[in-house]
């Protein structure tokens, strides 16, 4: 399945990860380094999925997602938080903040790919 | 019965005045009256023989010239005095020589009276007195006297004295009531004063001294003691406000750093993760050759590299998992369960590595357990550990965990046939950074924590975790957790 994904991600080693892992099973990727690209690049580019870092500069990733679900026409793609899963309650506040679901930061390579796919499977019947 | 020291200092004083002045009164009253029935007597000797010798005398010429009529008038000038009862004049020969009556008392007979005497009688007192002429006695002359006026005069005094003495007590009784105010109404001001400052509990109440005496005295000391009081209690309260005021600046501070702490944690566990997670992910994807293919032993170093930070990875995990527990930031869900299935998927899940080291790993589930009201995230994390340090720490036989109901609380035993536990290190196992030194690969001893996170998370849960262990004869780790009745009950 083919699906056109907006990375947010701070981290140049992180994305090139998650980048290296979605296009190796064929997905477009397009890249953001901040929240506020993120934003943009969401608003222009019309992705099938969101893969959102909590911890951005600029704009962090619950406001990130807050500012998308107030778009009419993002109100239904869906947005997965990467959390560090550091304290908790943050994956309530990425929930509450509009994220569809969240994958635990560090990411297993072995199933990252069909964890993410998942996401885009429940958004289909649409 | 009201004893005296009973009454109130205003009777008291009130009742010693008057009392003192009734024994004042009661002695000097008794002697006026005794002094006035015993001068009675005197008094009327001393005018009976005044009269003799007026009369004697004007008598004289009588006697010499043996006028009867001339001395019977003499006599009759007894008209006047009311109390002189009979009169006789004798000639010097003792023979009657005239006579005086007064009405009524005609029927006297003087006696043989032929001496000077006086003589008290029954009602009456009689006086005899020479009649002296030129030296030479010319005859004798008698008085009798009615004295039972005395005791009228008597009773009279006893009037005037009674009178006197109750005129005497209203006097006393009107001027005690006046002199005991000073002293009795200092007395009561003050009780008064102290019961107020009792009740209220305001030490700035002050008593007005009006006198320099011993109660004034009393006034100054109280009013001192109500002073010194007064500043010892806003001493104190000045103390306390300033401890408050310091214990709230050293409670912010404490919150402050605990805030800090907290945050501190949060953004190392995410800094440590970021690059974990680059290393974790290249390494995964290089082991699966998407980058291309690998030689035997660089797929054996690789390896080796995510072993290690899959390691790294539980350290970050479990410091972080005890500073939550230990600064109380743990959130504890409470959802009702079976633990069956709980336990059936943690075994199940960890039965690969078990059969990597040639164990046979297996579950003994007591049918129809109750419910359990707990956090199902926690406790499997628990039973986890649990298990894991069995196989990792059992070289050969068997793991078997047993989940039963005993004594209305749900038992998990945990059973190994490894290495055991000395009785040393069984009082240390289940605190903070303890391991056990048994020569094994320290890569895959974990960190040393695992056992404190389940101890403290067992008890956050409110249950028990338990060992039995000896070396050589392998481990039973148990863990006890409490059943609602309510569960116990619907399931039997």
């Amino acid at each position: 399945m083919k699906s056109k994904t907006l990375i947010i991600e701070d981290n140049e080693n992180n994305m090139y990860l998650i980048t290296f892992l979605l296009k190796n099973s064929g997905h477009d990727i397009i890249q953001a380094y901040d929240g506020q690209i993120g934003v943009e690049l969401a608003k222009t580019e019309n992705p099938d999925l969101i893969l959102l870092d909590i911890q951005l500069p600029k704009m962090n990733g619950y406001e990130v997602a807050t500012a998308l679900r107030k778009d009419a026409s993002l109100t239904k793609v869906p947005i997965v938080a990467i959390t560090s899963y550091a304290m908790p309650g943050d994956q309530e506040k990425a929930i509450a903040s509009g994220c569809t679901g969240y994958i635990k930061k560090p990411i297993n390579p072995d199933t990252f790919v069909g964890e993410v796919e998942s996401y885009l499977d429940s958004n289909k019947p649409d | 019965m009201i004893r005296f020291q009973d009454l109130s200092i205003k009777l008291k004083l009130i009742s010693i005045q008057l009392f003192t002045t009734l024994f004042i009164l009661v002695f000097f009253v008794g002697i006026y009256l005794y002094s006035q029935y015993h001068q009675f007597e005197d008094r009327a000797f001393s005018r009976m023989s005044t009269l003799a010798n007026v009369l004697g005398s004007n008598s004289i010429s009588a006697l010499l010239f043996f006028d009867n009529d001339a001395a019977n008038d003499v006599l009759e000038s007894l008209e006047t005095q009311g109390d002189i009862l009979n009169a006789v004049v004798y000639d010097h020969n003792g023979e009657l020589f005239a006579r005086y009556d007064r009405a009524t008392h005609t029927d006297f007979t003087f006696g043989d009276l032929l001496s000077e005497s006086r003589e008290a009688g029954d009602g009456h007192f009689i006086l005899t007195k020479k009649i002296i002429f030129d030296n030479l006695k010319v005859g004798w002359i008698s008085l009798r006297l009615d004295s039972t006026t005395r005791r009228a005069e008597l009773v009279e005094a006893l009037g005037q004295s009674f009178l006197l003495f109750i005129a005497g007590l209203i006097l006393a009784g009107l001027l005690s009531l006046r002199a005991q105010k000073p002293i009795s109404e200092s007395i009561k001001l003050l009780a008064d004063s102290a019961r107020q400052v009792r009740d209220s509990n305001d030490y700035s109440i002050r008593v007005v001294s009006t006198s320099q005496d011993e109660i004034g005295e009393l006034v100054v000391s109280f009013n001192d003691m109500l002073e010194k009081i007064r500043n010892h209690e806003q001493h104190l309260e000045q103390l306390v406000a300033e401890r408050t005021v310091e214990l709230e600046a050293a409670k912010t501070k404490a919150e402050e750093s605990d805030h800090l702490k907290s945050a501190f944690l949060a953004s190392m566990s995410h800094e440590l993760r970021t690059p974990l997670n680059s290393i974790i992910g290249f390494t995964g994807i290089l082991l699966q050759g998407m980058a291309g293919p690998l030689s035997d032993e660089q797929t054996k170093q690789l390896g080796m590299v995510k072993g290690s930070a899959s390691h790294l990875l539980d350290l970050i995990n479990d410091v972080l998992d005890i500073s939550k527990i230990e600064s109380g930031r743990i959130q504890v869900y409470d959802e009702a369960f079976k633990i069956d299935l709980l336990l059936v998927m943690a075994v199940s899940s960890l039965r690969p590595f078990a059969e990597k080291k040639g164990l046979r790993l297996r579950h003994n589930i007591t049918s129809g357990l109750p419910r359990l009201h707990t956090d199902k995230r926690r406790l499997e994390q628990v039973l986890i550990n649990l298990v894991n340090n069995a196989i990792k720490f059992t070289d050969e036989g068997e793991i078997i965990v047993n989940c039963y109901l005993k004594e209305g609380s749900l038992n998990v035993d945990v059973i190994d046939t490894g290495v055991g536990i000395s009785t040393k290190d069984l009082e240390t196992i289940f605190e903070t950074f303890r391991q056990i030194d048994t020569g094994l690969d320290r890569v895959k001893e974990g960190s040393g924590l695992g056992l404190a996170i389940s101890k403290k998370l067992v008890e956050l849960l409110g249950g028990t975790i338990s060992v039995i262990s000896e070396p050589g004869a392998g481990s039973t780790f148990s863990i006890i957790l409490p059943v609602r009745p309510e569960e116990l009950s619907s399931e039997e």
